[in-house]
């Protein structure tokens, strides 16, 4: 066996509460259209042009934006810039430990949803001939990972300097039992039997990327885009206050 | 790649409400299927919309359910787009297109690995809880591309299902739970059971183009609008999925007419598929 399968064996299965709620509340005694608790700093990497790091309750997310820089030989030649996305999962981020090194699929699926809904946000013909690469390490999964995933990287995108339309912000609705639950954590998204995705720029009214399961009427998807549409004008309002604080801070600095 | 002169010609085509192959913006291209081509499979279609083509093949097989959900059957997906199928199919570009339908088709049909809220009814394919199961595959084959891929696909598929025959299984009687029972399986086709498909959707694309919305685009009309959406409707009208494809933002409000299309057509294009099939069928046993 080659080093880096399954060499060992746990001891011990990770055992998932059977409920998500709690009378009237959530298990963490969020109310229904809550987010976890938010922190969000840009600068943390500093050998990148841009970057950022979120964290949304346990879901702990690094991002690191590259470029613009000269593309690679091998792609084809693009008039317009080209923004390439990567996420990847820590070995550690998970109950079950990930021994697959390579891209899994679902790291492939997350990172082209993420490209989808910044690309419809950054403005590529700014870098003419060139690549901008951003990168998600999520560090520990703890629930709507894609959803931090993208704000970090639409932070960090802000804090490079690349041009965008707006700050992108995204968010996840999870519908549990009848009940639609903002910002789910794992265990919650593991019970829904609906689910949104929403990258959405609030001051630009634009979305970028939207991505719904389950079955929903006319009315539920409605409220559940209303739901999703303003959870993202609430992480907004935190990203732009978090932006103006490092610039504020740069300035005490010099 | 077509040029902006092209471009221009087709966006105004969307605004006029005349597209270059004559349709109206919310006229869709003949539709045809066939049903049961593929022998080695439990079932097949294939399915011709425009000059798209696709052929899907679903084949059961015995397997495990996941530890989460012993009662579920297993649903796998995939598609592989042939390298002549057209320019956006080939190497890599074509491996990644490939993945992203198959993630499309898999989040339509089964939003949950738990089997939860899936259009699918997985519980009908668990023959011994916790055990053994039926799993689906349903392996999908792009031979063609114009355009509205993923609505080929997805009526492809729920005619494939409808078309998939499961042999009957009888669970032999143990006495001690933990003893693995005894599978027997009836090779009587008449005593085959059907997939249920009341409630598997179609995808329906639709793109647009300022206040213009298209449906059932071709590969020239995709790459000339902003952007498309795909929107999975089930028999009922209610939306079961919804995926945005690379390209520019949406407004809000463009993505509610959009479902609000897609909620129309879906529907119709269900009844001209169900006509497709009963025809379909009928030529098979004469």
């Amino acid at each position: 066996m080659a080093r880096g399968d399954d060499i060992s064996v746990k001891y011990e299965e990770h055992k998932r509460p059977l409920a998500v709620f709690e009378g009237d509340s959530r298990l963490d005694g969020r109310g229904y259209e809550m987010f976890r608790s938010v922190f969000m700093k840009t600068g943390t990497l500093s050998k990148a042009a841009g970057s950022a790091y979120a964290e949304f309750g346990n879901s702990k997310v690094m991002a690191g934006v590259y470029g613009p820089r000269e593309s690679d030989r091998r792609e084809t030649f693009s008039e317009e810039g080209r923004l390439r996305c990567d996420i990847k999962f820590a070995t550690f981020s998970r109950h079950t430990r990930k021994s697959n090194f390579s891209q899994t699929d679902e790291e492939k699926d997350m990172s082209s949803q993420m490209l989808a809904a910044l690309e419809a946000a950054v403005l590529a013909h700014t870098f003419p001939k060139s690549n901008v690469d951003v990168y998600c390490l999520v560090l520990e999964s703890g629930g709507s990972d894609l959803a931090v995933c993208v704000s970090a990287a639409s932070l960090a995108l802000a804090d490079g300097g690349i041009e965008m339309r707006d700050l992108v912000s995204a968010c996840r609705v999870s519908r549990v039992e009848g009940h639609l639950l903002l910002d789910p954590t794992e265990n919650e998204a593991y019970r829904e039997d609906g689910g949104l995705l929403l990258a959405y720029m609030p001051q630009a009214n634009l979305v970028g990327q939207v991505v719904m399961t389950g079955e929903w009427d006319n009315e539920d998807a409605k409220e559940v885009l209303q739901l999703g549409m303003g959870g993202c004008a609430q992480i907004d309002a935190y990203m732009r206050q978090c932006l103006r604080e490092a610039l504020s801070g740069d300035s005490m600095d010099e | 790649m077509i040029g902006s002169d092209e471009k221009d010609f087709i966006r105004g085509g969307f605004k006029a409400d005349i597209r270059s192959d004559g349709r109206a913006c919310n006229d869709s291209r003949p539709l045809s299927l066939s049903l049961g081509d593929l022998q080695p499979c439990s079932g097949s279609a294939r399915c011709t919309l425009g000059s798209t083509d696709v052929i899907v093949g679903v084949k059961a097989e015995l397997g495990a359910p996941l530890p989460d959900s012993p009662d579920c059957g297993g649903l796998h997906i995939t598609v592989e787009c042939s390298p002549c199928a057209g320019p956006t199919s080939q190497g890599r570009a074509g491996e990644a297109l490939s993945f992203e339908l198959a993630k499309c088709l898999e989040r339509a049909l089964n939003a949950h690995p738990s089997g939860r809220g899936s259009a699918l009814d997985l519980r009908a394919l668990s023959i011994v809880s916790g055990r053994t199961c039926w799993v689906l595959c349903i392996d999908a084959l792009v031979l063609a591309c114009d355009g509205s891929l993923l609505d080929a696909l997805s009526i492809a598929v729920r005619a494939a299902l409808q078309n998939t025959r499961i042999p009957l299984v009888e669970v032999g009687a143990t006495e001690d739970p933990d003893e693995e029972p005894e599978l027997e399986l009836d090779d009587d086709p008449a005593n085959a059971k059907q997939v249920d498909v009341s409630r598997v959707p179609i995808i329906v694309t639709v793109c647009q183009m300022d206040d213009a919305f298209v449906v059932d685009p071709t590969a020239r009309e995709e790459e000339a609008a902003e952007q498309a959406c795909h929107i999975a409707v089930m028999p009922t009208g209610n939306v079961c999925g919804m995926f945005r494809g690379s390209g520019a933002a949406v407004t809000p409000f463009a993505l509610q007419e959009m479902m609000s299309l897609a909620q129309k057509r879906g529907p119709l294009l269900l009844q001209a598929v169900g006509k497709s099939i009963a025809s379909a069928a009928m030529s098979m046993e004469t």
